[in-house]
């Protein structure tokens, strides 16, 4: 089966470990954090798929993301996505393991590496993006952005591991009892990858939508467009 | 309106300026501009442009933060000038992030447009039960109930309030409006939700013609 693969770059570094075992693939990345702006993102992964042509399949590593994936059309080639809310289960490994974290928690924060010194997941007084605003707005406004972004949120943030060079260090940048560190499982993306038949994924034909579930097992649906 | 007060007031809440924008908000007021003048053509005026630029992605949280705030800040100033004794808030809304989410952002600055515009807000917070909305509903006269949640793990909770109202009695008596970035209007008509809102800047203006 031939397949193009859209993903985003948060699962980079955990892709490039997986393609040492399983057949090297190309893969379209989009950049991370996109989330934060779903019309926007789903305009771009919209383009993305928009201008393939010549495969069977079209694989979009994204799940919900904000909603991102609920007005994506497949025109004439189906689109497989993850069946997810968002990555933390992905790399969690199973959405039963998300469910576990995270219901019930309003703490939902979480970082992998990744995610790197993004701005929001890495606010801290000391990072480039604190800077930028203090530079900018003042320092007033700077430590104003920090308590409503960072400091409410810094309770529990899930860090979730996966082995990779790197890790130690990343978390190493904070003090002891920042993050909590789970071990999470690329289980998940590597059986989509091989289109295993118990992936967590859901297939989008022509002529259908999908349609936000919301729960921790189904998550997301296909409706055939026209019915209500 | 062109004045160069309420110009210069429309760049300091943008820029985040709270000692300007409460300067500016009293010398406009001085000057015999008219309070509520000074709200929409400084203080909302700004808010919209901000709101713009979000929704375009040129402007990221922070900058949407740092203009609530000196927003808020005109607001405390302007406020007296608002109201008086004998004016009746235009509606009581209950408004909250439902279960199992904190964000707050776009329900606070629902709120302030909510309370900018005449409304009094009965705010529950974050991490708010079904039952609590019950509660708050049927400790009040509020006609309106808000809702907001940021992460698709919440969305699950809407629903649960809805059902709660309705099983209480309660639902003919309220609006319900639901918002916040994940929320679509498919999914607001599912849940038979009133009103989907995807701008918290121009909610309470919306919210203001359904209800007259």
């Amino acid at each position: 089966m031939k397949r193009k693969i859209i993903a985003c770059e948060v699962f980079k570094p955990y892709l490039e470990q997986i393609f040492l075992r399983l057949p090297k693939e190309e893969i379209d990345y989009l950049e991370i954090k996109q989330h934060n702006h779903p019309e926007i993102l789903a305009n771009h992964l919209q383009e993305k798929i928009d201008v393939i042509t010549d495969v069977d399949e079209i694989l979009v590593l994204y799940g919900l993301c904000g909603n991102a994936i609920l007005p994506l059309i497949a025109r004439t080639i189906p689109i497989r996505v993850l069946r997810v809310h968002d990555c933390a289960a992905v790399l969690l490994g199973s959405n039963k393991a998300y469910q576990e974290r995270f219901e019930g928690n309003p703490f939902k924060r979480y970082h992998c590496f990744s995610y790197g010194d993004k701005e929001e997941e890495y606010f801290s007084k000391t990072s480039p993006e604190y800077r930028k605003i203090a530079d900018q707005y003042g320092e007033d406004n700077a430590d104003y952005v920090y308590e409503m972004l960072y400091d409410k949120f810094s309770a529990q943030v899930t860090y979730i591991r996966l082995g990779l060079e790197g890790e130690n260090e990343q978390l190493s940048r904070h003090e002891p009892g920042y993050y909590s560190v789970i071990d999470g499982h690329l289980g998940m993306l590597e059986k989509i990858l091989k289109n295993d038949p118990d992936s967590t994924d859901l297939v989008l034909h022509p002529n259908e939508h999908f349609e936000g579930v919301y729960d921790y097992q189904e998550v997301i649906k296909t409706v055939k467009n026209g019915v209500l | 309106m062109d004045n160069p007060i309420l110009n210069e007031l429309v760049i300091c809440v943008t820029r985040g300026k709270v000692k300007d924008v409460d300067r500016l908000c009293r010398e406009a007021l001085d000057s015999g501009i008219n309070a509520f003048d000074v709200l929409d053509h400084g203080l909302l005026l700004a808010m919209q442009g901000v709101a713009e630029r979000w929704k375009l992605g040129t402007v990221f949280i922070p900058e949407v933060l740092i203009a609530a705030r000196a927003l808020n800040a005109g607001l405390a100033v302007l406020e007296p000038h608002l109201v008086s004794n004998t004016m009746k808030p235009k509606a009581k809304v209950i408004i909250g992030t439902v279960k199992d989410d904190l964000h707050d952002i776009g329900k606070n600055i629902v709120a302030l447009m909510l309370k900018s515009h005449g409304f009094e807000c009965i705010d529950l917070g974050v991490d708010v039960a079904p039952e609590k909305f019950v509660e708050a509903l049927k400790n009040s006269d509020a006609q309106v109930i808000c809702m907001s949640a940021l992460l698709t793990t919440s969305m699950i909770h809407f629903k649960e309030v809805i059902e709660a109202i309705k099983a209480a009695g309660l639902r003919d008596r309220v609006l319900i409006c639901v918002g916040g970035a994940p929320v679509t209007e498919t999914f607001a008509l599912q849940i038979e939700a009133d009103i989907f809102e995807s701008d918290a800047v121009t909610f309470a203006e919306r919210l203001e013609k359904r209800l007259a």
